[in-house]
């Protein structure tokens, strides 16, 4: 991870500032911050997947809603113990990945976005369906346990409490994963997210890397899938959807997708914005539209650009893809099947 | 207020309270309503703006708008000012929520008309009842006001889908016949609206056959109104994109009665539906003709609301969501009544309005509750109203039959009265 | 077994599939040959059948709107291309992606504000159904698709035998080397994006007698697209044909057995093995 220290630092103090304001500002902003944490998370997951393991996927919100359901499922039998149901999503954010990553690292990498697809659209349908366990699109309820973490009472909601909580977890995981990007480990997931055949050439089990990295992408869009559980207290269907998935993209790539510091500062943008605008206009979407269209056109790297982030691919790059060669440079899968097979 | 009065300004004024007392009924004991004065009493509507639900909450944006207006010109509610402030869910589970905290923590409001959709108005009714604010939900899904779901601090002035499919069943039993099927939405709402509409059609003894549910969002429809049971006399259809549904049906040479669930006429204009529309049911609040309105209080709704005639809009040229005017005027009549009544100052005294609208088991007809007397249960804290079987039949949608509300009941499976 | 319904599943899924390939068209030609991920593919979709629902209202002609309204989408592309898109060409594909989510965002607050939130129709122009199978199928199906087909065709016609066409593959193989040789890529360009909005708006236009009018209309349709440009192959006008034969007849013939929706999740779920064993779709990725 190429985003060093300046940018850890960078965020954590937004993080810190964003913590303040939610106190000072009242109640409202602080509920409403507690949620954009979660999606924070779910933002990160989405940057993992695609800037590390290569895989453009378009069903984090999928993995997202296993996390939150799970914490609904496994709320009561914990008896509230929160370690235990972060844990538990984390776990079943993880496993679903690597499910879902079993398959899709055979594809190309257009292939393996469809495949994504597919499954969110999957999940959707038959969770709406199955609305004895899910609730379906009316949602289920969070059951009302005594939430506590290592002895301490939790009020779920949308709270102080859970923002704080959220925040620290974010901000935990992002001091480790910065701590890992120095790690000899993560070198070679870069090697393998760069080039996988050179990687592979160079006796690096590329497929395996890949495949925890996707899974560790699982396991963030649980764990926030999660906390949302807690926060929201109410799950629906639509967490998981595909226009989720689709937002968790956009958060990530207005904060700029090349760092994992970039998805929380465009959940920040994109939905602050949103809360001011519609108290003013009910048209916000349409502002927010053009919002997002000024950051293509003038931060291509998102705002993590505005700190000089040199994106994905560096300034002549042979990796940068070439006007014209955009297309051909998509289909081509980053490694062969049969040298990703497990 | 003084008024400095002519003998020419004089015929002028009586003249125009002659005209105004058809828009604004007088209130019972005062030649003319004095302004009201004070704090306002501040409701909170959280309404489907923007997003798939935006036909809908159209209407009830429109309905709350224009009748707090014309409470205000009435004397407000207890002489005080009505203040209405109106929030987009953009028919968003996450945003509704946000929204109603934003009602509840920054305008600070006193009461709240709810969401429409049922997913909005689960989550939200659990945090207006831990904030203690009453919350009016909007939604028809009868899982909203039932078991776990139901909460001290929610009311519902509207009916719901069990009702509805309870009460209109046995009456279509008689007007279209026994046996049934159902294309429904496979989703919630939908799987609620088959099995209440099955109680209902075998309690009256039909039968229904072979459902076929409707993946949401399938675009292509015909895989599966090709399994329809063509052997049936009539068919139910809880879904969401009704048009293409009714469309669909008809081109594939299904010459059944069709019935659309609750108020789904408030989902899209029937004239849409040009021939394919003809013999098409639906359950509804209250037809739309004023002509089949006669002995309601309708018409003035109508007039406050710039609706004319034939149900349609003058301003937009829609066909007016009847059933959504229903029941905000019923939302607000009922926090007009308690609130007078009960002696509410205040939130602090929402919980003894609470107690009180328990003890109220009925509302009398008037201008906001136009259609006729409805019945409060209180163990739920659901209203029970006459429903209208409404059809399409020569280019126009027409009152078919009434259904008295003592035949919408169904067991309530909660009992509020005994929470604390 | 029923052979009857399943003929006419068959028969149905084939038909539907020609559709999908259309609405598949206009995002094959700006993915597939531009690498733009155009997330308002499906806006673009409902702003042709919301302007035909007005020109059918003011002129009482399916036809006319049939043939003005893409036109006049494809027009107004081009100054979305100008001062948006063309930015994002060559760019990594999560820039595209933002813009045209900003796009959707902007064309569905629009068409909302414009049209309302309430579903509309359209008179199919040809009516009447035919008895086939034991089933009554309507007369516009078959018209639709038959359309449908012909433009699919007449489009593979164009990029094989004009010069825009060769154009546009050349571009797609390598613009440098394109330019090089005097083709002009800006051009090229232009022509591709207009084209993409032109055949979604012509898609929205034919859909409308056949769904609904309603300014949320393509979001639905807009996975499913990806789906069939990706398994038939990016840029692959054929592959995608089959790619939605494939998941349309599916669809058809499996909810003679299971529950439609299990029906509809196996249906897309054929599409992985296929991307599993041909990892640049059903035809390779090529034109």
């Amino acid at each position: 991870m190429r985003d060093g220290r300046f940018d850890l630092i960078f965020t954590l103090a937004v993080l810190v500032v964003m913590l303040a304001a939610g106190f000072v500002l009242g109640e409202f902003w602080t509920g409403f911050l507690a949620r954009c944490v979660t999606w924070m998370l779910l933002a990160v997951s989405f940057t993992i997947a695609y800037a590390y393991a290569n895989v453009p996927s378009v069903a984090q919100a999928t993995l997202f809603g296993v996390g939150a359901y799970t914490t609904l499922w496994l709320a009561e039998p914990t008896g509230g113990n929160l370690v235990l149901l972060l844990l538990a999503g984390c776990v079943a954010g993880f496993v679903a990945a690597l499910l879902l990553g079993a398959l899709v690292l055979k594809m190309s990498r257009n292939g393996a976005s469809i495949a994504t697809i597919i499954v969110a659209v999957m999940g959707v349908l038959l969770g709406n369906a199955s609305t004895a366990l899910t609730g379906g699109a009316d949602g289920r309820g969070l059951p009302k346990v005594d939430f506590h973490i290592f002895g301490l009472p939790v009020e779920a909601g949308p709270n102080g409490t859970t923002l704080v909580l959220g925040t620290v977890i974010l901000a935990a995981l992002l001091l480790g994963l910065w701590l890992v990007s120095q790690t000899h480990t993560w070198r070679v997931v870069r090697a393998v997210q760069q080039n996988a055949m050179r990687a592979q050439v160079l006796g690096y089990a590329a497929g395996p890397y890949r495949l925890v990295v996707f899974g560790a992408s699982g396991a963030v869009a649980g764990l926030g899938g999660s906390l949302y559980a807690v926060v929201s207290q109410h799950v629906t269907t639509d967490i998981a959807s595909l226009f989720m998935s689709l937002k968790a993209i956009m958060w990530a790539a207005v904060g700029g997708i090349a760092s994992v510091f970039g998805g929380p500062l465009g959940v920040l943008l994109v939905q602050v914005a949103t809360e001011v605008l519609s108290r003013w206009t009910y048209r916000s979407d349409f502002f927010v539209g053009v919002i997002l269209v000024l950051i293509a056109l003038w931060l291509p790297n998102g705002l993590m650009g505005l700190l000089g982030h040199p994106g994905i691919f560096r300034r002549g790059s042979k990796d940068a893809p070439k006007r014209g060669h955009v297309a051909a440079a998509a289909s081509q899968p980053l490694t062969k099947p049969s040298e990703d097979a497990l | 207020m003084t008024v400095s009065i002519s003998r020419r300004a004089l015929l002028s004024s009586l003249a125009t309270a002659a005209a105004a007392a058809t828009v604004l009924p007088r209130m019972a004991g005062r030649a003319f309503a004095a302004a009201p004065s004070g704090d306002p009493i501040v409701i909170g509507h959280q309404c489907e703006l923007t997003g798939w639900d935006a036909a809908t909450g159209y209407w009830r944006n429109l309905a709350a708008t224009k009748l707090c207006d014309w409470i205000n010109q009435n004397g407000g509610i207890a002489g005080r000012p009505v203040k209405l402030v109106t929030v987009d869910t953009k028919s968003d589970v996450d945003v509704g929520v946000d929204q109603l905290r934003n009602l509840m923590l920054k305008e600070n409001v006193d009461f709240i008309i709810g969401s429409e959709l049922s997913s909005v108005a689960l989550a939200s009714a659990k945090l207006a009842n831990e904030s203690k604010t009453l919350y009016l939900t909007m939604s028809t899904g009868a899982v909203t006001t039932s078991g776990p779901n139901a909460v001290p601090y929610q009311f519902r002035l509207t009916t719901n889908s069990a009702a509805e499919s309870i009460g209109a069943s046995r009456k279509y039993v008689d007007v279209v016949g026994k046996k049934w099927t159902i294309l429904y939405v496979d989703y919630a709402w939908g799987q609620s609206e088959r099995d209440w509409w099955t109680k209902g059609i075998e309690a009256a003894g039909g039968e229904v056959t072979k459902p076929v549910a409707l993946p949401m969002d399938a675009q292509d429809l015909f895989p599966y109104i090709g399994q329809l049971d063509r052997s049936v006399d009539g068919i139910y259809i809880p879904v969401l994109n009704t048009l293409q549904v009714l469309q669909t049906i008809r081109s594939a040479g299904l010459s059944q009665k069709m019935v659309l669930a609750g108020l789904s006429f408030s989902l899209f204009d029937y004239r849409e539906l040009r021939e394919a529309g003809e013999d098409v049911y639906g359950n509804e609040l209250a037809p739309v003709r004023l002509q089949d309105l006669e002995g309601t209080h309708m018409p003035a709704i109508y007039e406050a609301l710039g609706i004319d005639k034939n149900g349609i809009e003058t301003a937009s040229g829609k066909v007016a969501g009847s059933s959504m005017l229903v029941g905000i005027a019923q939302t607000l009549g009922f926090l007009k009544e308690n609130v007078e009544k009960s002696g509410w100052k205040s939130k602090a005294d929402t919980a003894a309005l609470i107690k009180h609208a328990e003890s109220v088991p009925t509302y009398a007809k008037g201008p906001l509750f136009p259609m006729g007397d409805i019945t409060m249960r209180p163990q739920d804290h659901q209203a029970f109203m006459d429903l209208y079987l409404v059809r399409v039949q020569g280019g126009q949608l027409v009152k078919s039959e009434v259904v008295p509300r003592d035949l919408t009941l169904y067991d309530a499976d909660v009992d509020l009265t005994k929470a604390g | 077994m029923d052979w009857q319904s399943l003929t006419f599943q068959v028969m149905n899924g084939l038909v539907w599939s020609i559709f999908v390939a259309l609405v598949a068209l206009g995002l094959n030609a700006i993915y597939g040959l531009l690498g733009i991920l155009n997330i308002a593919h499906g806006a673009i979709y409902a702003a042709g059948a919301i302007f035909a629902w007005y020109a059918v209202d003011f002129v009482g002609n399916f036809w006319l709107a049939f043939l003005i309204v893409p036109l006049l989408v494809a027009a107004a592309s081009i100054p979305v291309y100008k001062a948006i898109l063309r930015h994002t060409i060559g760019k990594d594909m999560m820039v595209g992606l933002l813009a045209t989510s900003g796009l959707l965002f902007i064309l569905t607050d629009a068409q909302l504000a414009l049209f309302g939130g309430a579903p509309r129709t359209i008179s199919p122009p040809i009516g009447g159904s035919i008895a086939l199978l034991g089933f009554y199928y309507p007369l516009y199906r078959f018209v639709a698709a038959a359309i449908a087909a012909a433009i699919l065709v007449a489009f593979w016609a164009f990029l094989r035998f004009t010069s825009m066409g060769v154009w546009i593959r050349s571009v797609e193989q390598s613009a440098t080397l394109a330019m090089a040789c005097g083709v002009p890529v800006e051009r090229v360009y232009l022509t591709i994006v207009a084209l993409s909005a032109y055949f979604a708006a012509l898609a929205g236009v034919l859909a409308a007698p056949m769904t609904i009018v309603h300014y949320q209309m393509g979001m639905p349709l807009l996975g499913a697209a990806f789906i069939v440009i990706v398994v038939g192959g990016l840029g692959n006008l054929g592959g995608a044909v089959v790619a939605a034969a494939i998941i349309g007849v599916g669809r058809g013939v499996l909810s003679v057995f299971i529950t439609p929706t299990y029906a509809e999740v196996a249906a897309i779920a054929l599409a992985l093995p296929i991307l599993v064993l041909r990892p640049h779709g059903l035809f390779g990725g090529r034109s």
